[in-house]
């Protein structure tokens, strides 16, 4: 889904240049309507990612899957100082405080697959 | 002969422009703009992190919006606030500070947080803005209080607390405070 094709220009990159605040990763989507059109993922160069649990490293499998699930349109189980209503909360996917030292979120938990079937099933 | 060639040449250049200025207007309308949402996700920084790594720290509100500007791909979108204290920051004295958010509108697109909206004026929060003039999510003020995530202050919680509990302002006042010494 995310290789750049003729269609449209799907990416996942470690831009050159982070436009984006401290964030970690960050996902934007072209719109039309309701339609997402195109979906780019992108990982702060600065950020020190890996593959798997380790000290102080985001694992970059889970950090993946959280930006995914904004290109597949689902939003955070919570913004950052805002009560969450999710029994999982720490747990989700969709969890907007990327974890370190952890591969626990790319596990999905109920929130993000029922946010993903309501979407696209009962939307 | 000559003159005949010449003249549909010149019909030929003549559909060939038309063509492209049709097309080009077909494909485009001026007024239309990219429409973009984003999402992000922060690293888990505690209070004391903020308070160490951000050159500015204030509470206040929200005074001013704007302008927004394109970089890169995305929309910057300058914010002012009105300071009611500064813990942290070049003049101690400042009455206002600013800072940028990403998202907003400008000529060519109109980019949206897909979980609610851009922050607004009048809204009162804990400022923390990192040298590059972003700030870090969070940390607004609702019914005189501040909702604190257990990663932001971990001491703050007990067991029993879960992951999130509301302090008062000035509560939170005297943590910032104590941190920035």
């Amino acid at each position: 889904m995310f290789l750049t094709s003729g269609e449209s220009d799907n990416v996942i990159a470690k831009p050159l240049v982070w436009n984006y605040g401290d964030a970690i990763g960050y996902c934007d989507i072209i719109n039309s309507g309701s339609t997402i059109e195109q979906a780019s993922i992108y990982l702060n160069p600065d950020a020190p990612f890996t593959v798997g649990a380790a000290y102080g490293q985001y694992d970059i499998q889970s950090v993946i899957t959280h930006e995914a699930g904004h290109a597949l349109g689902i939003a955070h189980c919570h913004e950052i100082g805002e009560s969450c209503f999710s029994s999982t909360c720490s747990l989700n996917a969709m969890n907007p405080i990327a974890q370190t030292n952890s591969i626990q979120r790319r596990t999905l938990q109920q929130y993000d697959s029922a946010s993903y079937i309501y979407i696209y099933l009962y939307s | 002969m000559k003159m005949l060639l010449k003249r549909a040449f010149a019909l030929v250049i003549t559909i060939g422009v038309t063509a492209s200025i049709l097309s080009a207007c077909a494909a485009k309308p001026a007024s239309s703009k990219i429409t973009r949402t984003f999402s992000a996700c922060y690293a888990a920084k505690t209070v004391e992190e903020l308070c160490k790594e951000c050159v500015t720290v204030v509470h206040g509100k929200v005074s001013k919006i704007g302008p927004s500007s394109d970089v890169g791909d995305t929309v910057h979108t300058a914010v002012e606030v009105a300071v009611q204290e500064q813990f942290k920051g070049n003049s101690q004295t400042a009455k206002t500070c600013s800072y940028w958010e990403v998202g907003g509108e400008t000529d060519t697109q109109v980019v949206t947080p897909t979980d609610g909206a851009l922050i607004t004026v009048g809204q009162e929060a804990f400022f923390f803005i990192f040298k590059d003039g972003s700030r870090y999510p969070g940390y607004y003020v609702k019914d005189g209080k501040v909702t604190l995530e257990q990663f932001m202050k971990p001491d703050l919680f007990t067991s029993s607390d879960g992951n999130f509990k509301s302090i008062s302002v000035e509560k939170f006042t005297d943590i910032v405070r104590s941190c920035v010494k």
